[in-house]
């Protein structure tokens, strides 16, 4: 999950979706048109509504203007690391206020995000752009990629030196006792046992390919997440596993990175990707950038890398002893150089900060614990208060006419299965923004399912006598929706608006991964470092405001719901 | 005083009622009686306005039923059905004020008036602070028959109310809801599928079958001059005592 996501995109569908509509945002290939168009329809129908209270609380995450950089990076930490570099880098010229948005979640995100303006450049790599951005025949044709990306209004730098490609490796230890060096050794040993990232399973250019060019004897090896591997190659759990080159992990873990002996893995080297135009607009921060030029080659990058995930240091830190080096005009103080106006990336700090080797309590309650409350509040909160002004009427609605009902419950359960970051993608580009704003609309579209349907369920099941006693009574339509309907079904409202809410808490998670913060930002960060330590520091808070989300609702129906209406309060 | 004409309905091709004509005098306690299924609910609810007539029309008081008089006539109307038709998630006292506060009536006006419908349908004034799933049923139906009296309406109807309920309570509400009615003078139309209820209501009933109307008339009328086998077959299935009564 961690550096799983950046190579990115090849398996699930749903990513696939959001890459296709990210890819199709300049006006042409949209890849997936059905599915596109279906979705375009459903949010279509719910984004003003989505909008407006959305808006309310958007923090100050602007578009970028004239003088102004935003550096995007993914949701790893190679990425973190070289995100603040760029910053730093592009700091040094004093042309611009940059800006970093640290760990925008996938490919996907990014794509839109830089395609959109929310960000103006990121580091990605040339098999990624190759491969799934751009979908061409020869991965490592630098003048096709080029081309290609010109035709969609972007550039890259030249390479910065480093390859992070894929790679097999395995104890170093059993290595040499095997007299394992190569990829076509493995043969030799079906006894191995093999675990692979999901993703790498199921890659064209993954598992499937490799295994065929080296003649590879094994079935099916068992799929892993990324983070978790290398526990389990640790405690001798796994023989062989996938990994980028650059990992801190082969040191840390004493791995040997097996030779692909007869070139099967593409290239993928880091490269600065930006729209075109960046070097009219800010020359002088253009020539820094490209100062960066081959400048990180493999051991370079893993030990930055290392120093983040192993020694405990703040990416910003690792950032800034390498841009100290670099021989830029204001070397060694790139802060001075900026004004100073710019402090470092406010996750990428909290991150560092968090990443130290602390207890679980100081991490719990660190400084930044109040404001991640507050913005997990804020996401899930207003998002459901969104959902509940819109979904009640549509419950409504739906419990009116079978049509509507048809309708509408298939819309929003269509939007349910929409996977959060397919969803982000398609929101980030169509608000040509990142952060609250897309956040809030996609938890209150999940928000909307359990609250439509609970309160087109609950007004169904009054019993037909009494909507005719309130009929025969002489009460008008309103005065029956309001006094006898609703209050008749509040208990399967609340029971939906709570379940909305236990599943928002979860979901707001995700907002982390386009800079809407949150608990999510500790669960991001202590994936991309490995640390569980800054995991749990954001899982634990989440699952403990679950809980009381759970209390408060049950507070509130002991409030709102008379008391025969009461029973059902375990549920 | 009601004006059916040719008013009929059906459901699927199935008629509910055929087309009927009939007069319901003003102050009279009128009983419809038959087996179930035979149309009596259908015909109170299109009085009521809950179901559209196929063709005919009705008129209550001079006033046709139609869309611009519906809400006006069932504020004229109290319709009492099994049960009571209670809303479980009101007070006693809410049920039966419902109207009046839906209707802006100003607080005085309401006590009072819950006070004498309380005292009309024989309501322990302790009750009325309670939910409907608390009270028994005969309590229930008071507070339903209360809720009904409320804005004074001119005419009653009544589907089956007692049937829900012991025979004990049950033949206590039957005495006193007839005296009730006959001193208020209220038009009413009650619907049972029991002869012995029709009988002690009154000498109005019209019995009916499948939709149509049988014979009208007291309950001597239905066991000395049945119109149709099919009276002497319902009167003698339901009713040994007053046909060995009546030789
Ligand atoms: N809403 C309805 N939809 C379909 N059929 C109905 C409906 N209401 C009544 N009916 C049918 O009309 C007939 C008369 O019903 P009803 O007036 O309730 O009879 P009763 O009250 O005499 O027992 C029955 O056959 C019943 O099934
Ligand atoms: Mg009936």
């Amino acid at each position: 999950m961690t550096a799983g996501t950046r190579h990115s995109t090849r398996r699930a569908l749903p990513v696939r979706l959001a890459d296709a509509l990210a890819a199709g945002m300049p006006g042409t290939r949209a890849r997936i048109p059905a599915m596109a168009a279906a979705i375009v329809v459903i949010l279509a129908a719910t984004l003003v509504a989505g909008a407006a209270p959305a808006r309310a609380s958007e923090p100050a995450l602007e578009r970028p203007q004239a003088k102004a950089l935003v550096v995007g990076s993914k949701r790893f930490t190679e990425s973190y690391i070289l995100g603040e570099i760029v910053r730093r880098t592009a700091e040094s010229a004093g042309e611009a206020a940059v800006r970093h948005e640290p760990g925008l979640g996938n490919t996907g995100i990014v794509q839109a995000a830089l395609r959109s303006g929310a960000i103006d450049v990121y580091v990605e790599y040339t098999g990624t752009l190759a491969r799934e951005i751009l979908r061409l025949p020869d991965p490592d044709d630098a003048a096709a990629l080029a081309e290609a990306l010109r035709r969609e209004g972007l550039a890259v730098s030249r390479p910065l030196g480093f390859n992070n490609t894929y790679a097999l490796a395995m104890p170093a230890a059993q290595a040499e006792q095997l007299k394992i060096a190569r990829i076509s050794d493995l043969a030799a040993h079906p006894k191995l046992r093999l675990g692979l990232t999901q993703e790498f399973l199921g890659r064209a250019d993954g598992w499937p390919g490799l295994r065929t060019r080296y003649g590879l004897p094994f079935r099916t090896p068992r799929g892993m997440e990324h983070g978790l591997k290398f526990g389990a190659i640790a405690a001798g759990q796994l023989d062989v596993i996938d990994v980028y080159s650059t990992d801190a992990a082969i040191e840390r873990h004493a791995l040997r990175v097996l030779e692909d002996d007869r070139g099967w893995f593409p290239r993928y080297d880091a490269v600065l990707l930006h729209r075109v135009g960046l070097e009219q607009r800010l020359p002088r921060t253009y020539a820094a950038l490209r100062v960066l030029e081959g400048r990180i080659d493999d051991p370079t990058m893993r030990s930055l890398n290392a120093r983040a995930e192993v020694g405990g240091e703040s990416f910003a830190a690792v950032a800034a002893g390498f841009v100290a080096r670099l021989p830029l005009p204001a070397a060694g103080t790139p802060e001075a150089a900026a004004g100073g106006t710019q402090p470092p990336s406010r996750a990428v700090a909290d991150a560092g900060q968090a990443s130290g080797r602390r207890s679980l309590a100081g991490t719990l309650f660190d400084a930044d614990f109040l404001r991640l409350t507050g913005e997990h509040l804020v996401l899930v909160f207003a998002s459901l208060l969104a959902s509940v002004v819109v979904g009640i009427p549509l419950g409504i609605w739906c419990a009116g006419s079978p049509r509507a009902r048809r309708w509408v419950l298939a819309a929003v359960s269509l939007v349910q299965t929409i996977p959060s970051l397919a969803l982000l993608a398609f929101l980030i580009a169509l608000y040509a923004r990142i952060g609250m704003l897309p956040a809030l609309t996609a938890l209150f579209l999940y928000g909307l399912l359990p609250i439509v349907r609970n309160t087109c369920a609950g007004l169904e099941s009054i019993p037909p006598a009494l909507r005719d006693a309130a009929v025969a009574l002489g009460l008008s339509r309103s005065a029956r929706l309001l006094r006898i309907e609703l209050p008749l079904a509040l208990g399967a409202i609340l029971a939906g608006v709570q379940t909305s809410a236990v599943i928002n808490v979860g979901t707001a998670t995700i907002a982390a991964f386009i800079g809407a913060g949150g608990y999510g930002e500790r669960i991001a960060t202590g994936l991309a470092l490995n640390d569980a330590t800054v995991l749990l520091a954001g899982a634990l808070p989440a699952a403990a405001l679950a809980l009381a989300v759970q209390g408060l609702f049950h507070a509130l129906e002991q409030r709102l719901l008379p008391p025969p209406l009461r029973q059902r309060s375990g549920a | 005083m009601i004006e059916v004409r040719g008013l009929s309905r059906s459901f699927g091709g199935k008629v509910a009622l055929a087309p009927l004509t009939a007069r319901f005098g003003r102050g009279r306690v009128s009983v419809l009686l038959g087996p179930s299924g035979c149309g009596k609910s259908t015909l109170l609810r299109l009085l009521i306005g809950l179901v559209e007539p196929d063709a005919g029309s009705v008129e209550i008081d001079g006033i046709p039923l139609g869309p611009g008089t519906v809400m006006a006539l069932r504020h004229r109307t109290g319709y009492v059905i099994q049960d009571g038709g209670l809303f479980p998630h009101l007070t006693a006292r809410d049920n039966i004020t419902l109207l009046a506060r839906h209707l802006r009536w100003d607080e005085l006006r309401i006590r009072r008036r819950l006070a004498a419908v309380t005292e009309l349908a024989r309501i322990d004034p302790r009750l009325l602070a309670q939910y409907p799933s608390t009270l028994s049923g005969g309590e229930r139906q008071r507070i339903g028959i209360a809720r009904a009296l409320l804005p004074d309406p001119p005419l009653l109807l009544c589907d089956e109310p007692l049937s829900a309920l012991d025979p004990i309570t049950r033949d206590d509400l039957q005495r006193e809801l007839k005296d009730l009615f006959g001193a208020l003078g209220k038009t009413v139309l009650w619907v049972t599928h029991d002869l012995h209820e029709a009988a002690a209501l009154g000498d109005d009933i019209l019995l009916m079958r499948a939709g149509e109307l049988v014979q009208r008339g007291s309950l001597s009328d239905l066991l000395d001059r049945p119109a149709d086998p099919f009276v002497t077959r319902f009167v003698r299935a339901q009713h040994a005592v007053p046909a060995e009564r009546s030789r």
